[in-house]
C-alpha cells in the first residue's frame, strides 16, 4: 500500500503542475489585464488617468513581463506560500483571502458529511423497502430535494427566519467576531451557524445521492449471488452489508474527486445570498475585475481540493474493491 | 529450492521517485518561513517518501526462498549483521490461514498496475509483489496452499488468481483481500 501511496501522490505533481498553468492561461484569457480594466472605469466615471502611474503600476505588478515569466514566478511564490498581489484590495492575496479558504473548507466537509449522514441510511432503506409507502414519500422528498434550487431554499429559509424569528440566519459566524483572531467563541459560533448553510448546499447532493444509491444497490439485490445468499440461510442484515451494500458503493467512493468541486461552485450563489465568508462571492469579484492572482489562487485552491479528492477515492478504491479488470489487463 | 529477487528495474524506478518525492517536500519546506500548517503537511509526505525509499531499498536486497515446504523471505538478502525486525520470516505451506491478491493500478479503468500477494500463517505475514520475479509461481503454490487448509479466498482474490489463470480454491468467503 505504501508504493501504492507513494506513487499517486507523485502523479498529483504534474497534475497540479499542468493545472496551475491552465488556471493561469484561463485567467490572463480576457482581454488586457487588471490595469486597462481600472483606466477604462475611470475614464466610463469621466475621472482623470495618471498614464505614467499606470506604466509604474504595470512595471511594478510584473504585468508587462512575457506570459511565462509571470506564469513561473507565480507558481514559484505559490511553492513558497506566496498567492500573489491583489490588484483591488492592493494587498497580498494572503491577506485578502484570510480565513475563506479554510472556512470554505469547513463548509464542503461539512456539507459532504451531512450529504453521506443523511443519503445513506435513507438510499438503503428505500432500496430494501421498495415501493413501500415509505420509499415512495422518500422518494418524493428527494424529488423535491433534487428540484428545488439552493439559491431558493436560502432565500426561503431567510425570509421564514425573518418572519418567524425576527432574525437573520445569514453570515458564518456572529459579526463580532468578523476579522478577529481565533477563539473558542468564534469557533463555537461558526459551529453555531454552519448547519443552515451545511442543509441549503447539501440538500440536492443529498436527493442526488439518495436515488444513485437507491439505483445501484437495487441492480445488486437482484444479482445472482444474492439469491444464492438468500438461499443458503445468510442473515439478511449480513448480506446486505457483506456483498450488495459494499458493491453499491464504489460509485460513490469514485465520485469524492468531483464532490468537492461540485459543492464549492455550486455553493458560489448560496454564499452570496446567505453572506457566507467563503471563497465563492470573492470569486466571482475578482473574475469580473481580473484580479488575476486572487482568482488563480481561489481556482488553485479548488484544484488542490478536486486532486485531494481523486486521491482519497483513489485509496478508499484501493482498500475497498482491489480487483484487477479481466478485459485487456497487464500486470507489472 | 528456488530463490527471487525483485527486479532491479523496478526498484531503481522506485527509489527514483522516493528521491523525486522527497526532493518535493523537503524543497518547499525549506523555502517556506513561518506556515506550520504546511510544514506539517510537508514533513509528514517526506517522511512518507523516507519511509517509501527504505522500503524500496529493502526490496531491492531481499531475498525470496520458496521450497516444498515454505517460503521464506530475507529482507536483508543474506547479510551479516542483523538489526531486531530484519530476520527473516518463514512461513510453511501447511500453517497458511490467509491468503490475499491485491490489484494497484494508477489507472482510472483499472488497465495497468501490479499485484500485491499477502500469505499469514496466524502469526506472521509476508507481502510479496508482481515485480518479483517468478512472482506467478509463487501465487500458484499460495493457491495451492490455501485449497489443502481450506482457506476461504475474498471475491477480490478470487478474481485477481483468475486474471493471472490459476484456478480459485474455497469459494466465497472472508473479507476483501
Amino acid at each position: 500500500m505504501l508504493r501504492y501511496v507513494a506513487h499517486r501522490l507523485l502523479v498529483m505533481v504534474p497534475t497540479l503542475l499542468a493545472i496551475s498553468f491552465i488556471v493561469f492561461v484561463i485567467i490572463q484569457l480576457p482581454p488586457g489585464d487588471y490595469l486597462e480594466s481600472y483606466v477604462a472605469e475611470l475614464q466610463a466615471r469621466g475621472e482623470g488617468v495618471d498614464f505614467d502611474k499606470v506604466a509604474f503600476l504595470r512595471q511594478q505588478y510584473g504585468l508587462d513581463q512575457p506570459f511565462m515569466v509571470q506564469y513561473a514566478k507565480w507558481v514559484f511564490g505559490l511553492l513558497q506560500g506566496d498567492l500573489g498581489y491583489s490588484f483591488e484590495f492592493n494587498l497580498p492575496v494572503n491577506a485578502v483571502v484570510g480565513d475563506r479558504l479554510w472556512l470554505t473548507a469547513l463548509v464542503s466537509f461539512a456539507t459532504i458529511i451531512f450529504t453521506w449522514i443523511v443519503a445513506f441510511p435513507i438510499g438503503v432503506y428505500s432500496a430494501t423497502h421498495q415501493y413501500s409507502a415509505a420509499d415512495h414519500s422518500l422518494t418524493f422528498i428527494g424529488f423535491l430535494g433534487l428540484a428545488t434550487p439552493n439559491f431558493l431554499l436560502a432565500l426561503v429559509l431567510l425570509y421564514l427566519a425573518n418572519v418567524w424569528f425576527g432574525t437573520s440566519i445569514g453570515g458564518l459566524m456572529d459579526e463580532r467576531f468578523i476579522g478577529q483572531p481565533w477563539t473558542l467563541e468564534k469557533v463555537g459560533s461558526i459551529l453555531a451557524h454552519l448547519w443552515i448553510p451545511v442543509i441549503v448546499i447539501g440538500t440536492s447532493g443529498t436527493a442526488g445521492m439518495i436515488r444513485r444509491l437507491r439505483a445501484n444497490l437495487l441492480d445488486e439485490l437482484q444479482k445472482q449471488y444474492v439469491v444464492t445468499g438468500r438461499a443458503k440461510g445468510l442473515p439478511p442484515f449480513k448480506l446486505l452489508v457483506k456483498y450488495p451494500l459494499r458493491m453499491s458503493l464504489n460509485p460513490f467512493i469514485a465520485d469524492i474527486g468531483s464532490l468537492l468541486p461540485e459543492i464549492i461552485s455550486g455553493a458560489a450563489i448560496v454564499s452570496v445570498v446567505l453572506s457566507l465568508p467563503t471563497t465563492g462571492p470573492m470569486l466571482l469579484d475578482a473574475l469580473r475585475s481580473q484580479d488575476m492572482y486572487l482568482a488563480g489562487s481561489f481556482l488553485m485552491f479548488m484544484a488542490l481540493l478536486t486532486v485531494i479528492g481523486v486521491l482519497i477515492s483513489d485509496l478508499l478504491l484501493a482498500v475497498l474493491d482491489p480487483r484487477i479488470r479481466l478485459e485487456g489487463s497487464a500486470v507489472k | 529450492m528456488s530463490t527471487h529477487r525483485y527486479d532491479k528495474h523496478s526498484v531503481r524506478a522506485d527509489l527514483r521517485r522516493a528521491i523525486t518525492g522527497l526532493v518535493l517536500t523537503v524543497g518547499p519546506m525549506l523555502l517556506l518561513g513561518d506556515s506550520i500548517v504546511a510544514l506539517a503537511i510537508l514533513g509528514a509526505l517526506a517522511l512518507l517518501f523516507l519511509a517509501f525509499g527504505l522500503r524500496t531499498m529493502l526490496r531491492g536486497m531481499t531475498l525470496v526462498h520458496v521450497t516444498e515446504h515454505g517460503l521464506s523471505s530475507d529482507s536483508l538478502g543474506g547479510r551479516e549483521g542483523r538489526l531486531p525486525g530484519f530476520a527473516p520470516r518463514t512461513i510453511a505451506w501447511r500453517d497458511i490461514r490467509k491468503v490475499g491478491l491485491r490489484f494497484f493500478s494508477l489507472k482510472r479503468d483499472r488497465s495497468e498496475g501490479w499485484m500485491e500477494l499477502s500469505l499469514g500463517d496466524g502469526h506472521r505475514s509476508l507481502r510479496l509483489d508482481s515485480t518479483l520475479d517468478g512472482f506467478k509461481d509463487i501465487v500458484v503454490r499460495a493457491a495451492d496452499a490455501a485449497r489443502a487448509n481450506n482457506v476461504a479466498l475474498s471475491d477480490s482474490t478470487q478474481t485477481n488468481l483468475a486474471a493471472l489463470g490459476i484456478r480459485a480454491g474455497v469459494q466465497n468467503g472472508g473479507d476483501a483481500a
